[in-house]
């Protein structure tokens, strides 16, 4: 008799990650708008997971997936000299969204995702603004926020201090579905 | 029927802690496993493929060709110096007063083929070739220990030769150069390439001199810095080919780069910046201090408009 409540136990897992939201090709672009360049750069490879019913989340992005730039040259030296790929693989957000929302009530809403923001393996915590656009089966999140070089260790040669910017504009767009 | 009961409870017990421990493994995964490394496993199951950048500085390690391409629409200027041999003495001062020059184009036509052109001061030799990149050193989904590129070139020297009642036809005048370039990557600091090829001139000076000289180089590159490299390239030339016994060059420098720029300073025995001039024609021995300061400045520039 108990022994049949046994794989009702075993599915609590599978219930608790029904409200799991992923995207594996949410978008990602970045601006530099120095007073002698302009470099521009994007990535279609942003991954992320969102738990509706404790409004956790993370994303990640891989750094080498950024094209783009104004040469491939210049794209090296990105990966190579400044963001160290090979070191620091991935660019990553980990946190909570700080408002309450009924994700299964679908509208328009402004929300503060706060959490660790990781790139070149240096955490800082912050708050990003959001715009979340609830749906049925679907969240898009949208995103305007910057990044300080210096937060994160990104060193820049005052040989080529005119051509990047010391805050970088970073601009997010992505779709998640029910995993 | 005391002892009977106590033994139901215990069973009942029993039981009991089994459901609690097979519930505590059930929510294991989700309570142990942060949201972000739940992603990071997702991801690495889909794992891509991860080309190796940037094995070299530039697109030569000192005189020689390296693995590097320029990269679509991308476009070198490359201005090479050598100085004369530090062991000419004070007059000459120890060699800056001697120099040999050449001035070189490259162009990236697409992302694994470059087209190039330069021209020496010495035997003033125009040459040109083509640089394929074959294989791209990878890990993740594939995996491709090393990069391998080819090199063919041909040259072709306009000069007036020692004796003018003699009429040279065109082809007397060319010779070619063809080499596979591989490299390895083997960390974010060291990089090596070996570099077996050969040179093929059409004429030669004397019946001594053979037409087919087949060489080896290695090279490699350990970074520094993020924007300091030291270099080194040696090439094993097979011996008694040649009328006046020639050196095996040896170069050993540091490249400096700078967003668009790469500053290449080296000291070495080689005065040619081609295959043709530095594999058959060097007869400086680096034991008799027959080296000499030299310079490469690569500026690249970019045509592509994104």
């Amino acid at each position: 008799m108990r022994l049949k409540l046994i794989p009702l136990l075993l599915l609590f897992p599978l219930i608790a990650s029904a409200q799991m939201y992923k995207t594996t090709q949410g978008t990602v672009k970045f601006i530099s708008d120095a007073p002698l360049e302009l470099i521009q750069a994007q990535s279609g490879k942003l991954t992320g997971l969102l738990n509706t019913s404790d409004r956790s989340f993370a994303f990640s992005i891989t750094m080498l997936s950024f094209e783009g730039f104004n040469s491939s040259l210049q794209r090296t030296h990105f990966n190579e000299n400044y963001v160290e790929s090979s070191k620091f693989p991935n660019a990553t957000f980990e946190g909570k969204i700080i408002e309450e929302i009924n994700f299964s009530n679908p509208g328009e809403y402004d929300v503060r995702g706060k959490g660790k923001f990781t790139i070149h393996g240096v955490d800082q915590v912050r708050i990003i603004k959001c715009h979340l656009v609830v749906q049925k089966n679907a969240i898009i999140i949208r995103s305007k926020f910057s990044v300080l070089l210096a937060d994160h260790n990104i060193k820049i040669p005052t040989i080529v201090s005119k051509k990047i910017t010391e805050e970088i504009a970073v601009e997010l767009n992505t779709t998640l579905n029910p995993k | 029927m005391r002892k009977h009961q106590t033994k139901l409870k215990n069973s009942i017990m029993f039981t009991r802690l089994i459901y609690l421990f097979i519930l505590s493994i059930a929510c294991f995964p989700l309570a142990a496993q942060s949201l972000l490394d739940q992603l990071n496993n997702d991801n690495a199951k889909k794992a891509d493929t991860v080309y190796a950048e940037a094995t070299f500085k530039a697109t030569r390690i000192v005189s020689g060709q390296s693995v590097e391409n320029i990269g679509k629409g991308g476009f070198n200027l490359i201005i090479s110096h050598r100085f004369g041999n530090i062991n000419s003495g004070v007059h000459q001062l120890y060699g800056l007063d001697q120099n040999s020059i050449r001035i070189g184009f490259e162009y990236g036509l697409f992302d694994r083929l470059d087209i190039g052109l330069g021209r020496s001061r010495a035997e003033e030799l125009l040459d040109t070739y083509l640089k394929f990149k074959l294989l791209k050193q990878s890990s993740g989904a594939v995996t491709m220990p090393v990069s391998v590129a080819l090199y063919s070139s041909a040259t072709i020297t306009p000069m007036i030769f020692a004796d003018p009642n003699i009429s040279y036809t065109i082809m007397d005048r060319m010779s070619y150069i063809n080499e596979i370039l591989i490299a390895r990557k083997f960390s974010n600091t060291l990089s090596v390439q070996l570099t077996p090829g050969f040179v093929h001139r059409n004429l030669t000076e004397t019946k001594m001199d053979k037409n087919f000289i087949p060489y080896v180089g290695i090279g490699g590159r350990c970074k520094l810095s993020n924007h300091i490299a030291l270099s080194a390239e040696y090439y094993w030339v097979q011996p008694n080919l040649t009328a006046i016994k020639v050196y095996n060059p040896l170069s050993i420098g540091i490249d400096i780069e700078t967003g668009g720029h790469v500053f290449q300073l080296h000291f070495t025995n080689s005065k040619g910046m081609n295959e043709k001039l530095m594999i058959p024609d060097n007869y400086n021995n680096w034991l008799k201090g027959d080296f000499g300061f030299g310079f490469n400045i690569i500026r690249h520039f970019n045509f592509r408009h994104s």
